[in-house]
């Protein structure tokens, strides 16, 4: 008699282990996928690559710009003027101190014409988001991970991307996005340090208005060198390229701070310099305004052999 | 022998607890997984009129959000809204609490403001004045 409850006792205890074990499992399971690569490549379509090779070497890594023909299809300017009437109420706030930006009225040249306008669309949403990027090769533009992909809305629906755009006249052209790019710790962990991706394009700009090079910056600080942000800010007249170009602030070590002026419609410009043994080569990808400086993900080795992936595919 | 069934009789009564404590964890778990609240939206009205109070119609109108500090940078993407109707108005659906810089173009005149949008403004018009 005494049997039956010494084993409905035991049943109890073993019922406690399992369920003890199990919510181990959940519990300890959330850091075991947080353990995951956040580097890992992933596309819109799901598509999933870890095209990081564990480097730790110190040596730079460079990929060479290529300045393209320059030939454009249509006639460049479309009545643009030199003159900006700039009144401002307010100083937006990732303008730091007085507002340096200038105008780029020659968008066809290098390095400028391989600088890319984007008009962005996020499903369940009416509105259109600008943002910039910037060529790499042919076919590849390089942006920030958050104009590819929305904490709000998931996967960009459609961009469309315009080389060397100023105001209303489009010198090489749009082109559509076919394939978007960027990695896990962005997507699924929201981790600004992984805040980058790219854009694959219906066609190949790159080989006449050219790319921008891009280098880790490893073997020597870039504190203190002087570098550009080049974009196509949203509070001046719509369309048009502008720039400013102000010493590198601080290196962490996923992300460059500097105090270049910048504003919304920016994020996915190339922070970049021209370097006497590579040429303009982008060394970070702008994406955040601060209240004293600003900021953008730093091509460390992770971020090159990313760029690099998503530019072969 | 008395003695050890009185022990797992006492761990039998705390197996209980145990077990209760383990689904109220599990559900725990559970929800913190799939359901982030997220903050509601406050839509508005933007209206835009020049230093006289008359509406201005077709200035292109871009919402960014303006960082809080250092250390909560903003994202540098702007939500182009489009361009303001005949009443010089346009709606903005998706803002949530907090401050935002608004950028107003038309042609090559461009002008900023900064605007915090909070509950009390939800439905309503805020205006914007654009010197021409």
């Amino acid at each position: 008699m005494k049997l039956v409850p010494r084993f409905r006792k035991q049943w109890f205890a073993y019922l406690t282990v399992l369920c003890l074990a199990l919510a181990a499992v959940v519990s300890f399971g959330v850091p075991a996928k947080a353990a995951e690569n956040p580097q890992t490549s992933v596309s819109n379509t799901g598509k999933e690559a870890d095209a990081t090779k564990n480097q730790t070497s110190k040596a730079d890594q460079v990929s060479a710009p290529y300045e393209g023909t320059g030939k454009t299809s249509k006639s460049l300017y479309g009545g643009q003027t030199e003159l900006e009437k700039n009144i401002q109420t307010l100083q937006p706030s990732s303008i730091i101190g007085t507002d340096e930006r200038t105008r780029i009225s020659s968008t066809t040249s290098f390095p400028y014409r391989a600088t890319v306008q984007l008009s962005i669309k996020y499903p369940n949403t009416s509105s259109t988001y600008g943002c910039t990027g910037f060529l790499v090769n042919p076919n590849t533009v390089v942006t920030a991970g958050h104009c590819v992909y929305s904490q709000d809305h998931g996967w960009a629906s459609t961009i469309t991307a315009a080389p060397g755009r100023n105001g209303s006249s489009y010198p090489y052209g749009t082109y559509s996005g076919t394939m978007f790019y960027s990695v896990k710790g962005w997507t699924e962990s929201k981790d600004t340090n992984y805040d980058y991706g790219a854009i694959k394009l219906n066609g190949s700009p790159g080989n006449t208005v050219g790319w921008y090079g891009y280098r880790t910056t490893n073997s020597s600080s870039p504190v203190g060198l002087s570098s550009s942000v080049t974009g196509f800010p949203c509070d001046k007249t719509f369309g048009t390229m502008w720039s400013d170009t102000k010493p590198i602030r601080s290196a962490e070590t996923y992300k460059l701070t500097y105090t270049t002026d910048t504003y919304g419609c920016q994020s996915g410009s190339p922070v970049y310099r021209n370097y006497s043994d590579t040429g303009q080569t982008a060394i970070a990808i702008h994406t955040n305004g601060g209240s004293s400086y600003n900021l953008g993900t730093r091509v460390t080795n992770d971020v090159f052999n990313n760029i690099q992936y998503w530019a072969n595919q | 022998m008395y003695s050890t069934i009185f022990n797992i009789g006492q761990i039998n009564k705390y197996s209980k607890l145990a077990i209760f404590m383990s689904i109220l964890f599990l559900c725990g778990c559970s929800s913190q997984t799939h359901s982030s609240p997220k903050e509601t939206t406050i839509p508005v009205t933007l209206h835009v009129e020049d230093a006289k109070g008359l509406p201005v119609e077709g200035v292109q109108v871009t919402i960014v959000k303006a960082p809080s500090s250092d250390e909560e940078p903003s994202t540098e993407i702007g939500e182009i809204l489009g361009k303001t109707d005949k009443n010089g108005d346009i709606k903005w659906d998706t803002g949530r609490k907090g401050d935002y810089s608004v950028a107003l173009t038309k042609g090559e005149t461009s002008v900023t403001h900064h605007i915090s949008l909070t509950e009390d403004k939800k439905d309503h018009a805020i205006p914007l004045v654009f010197k021409e």
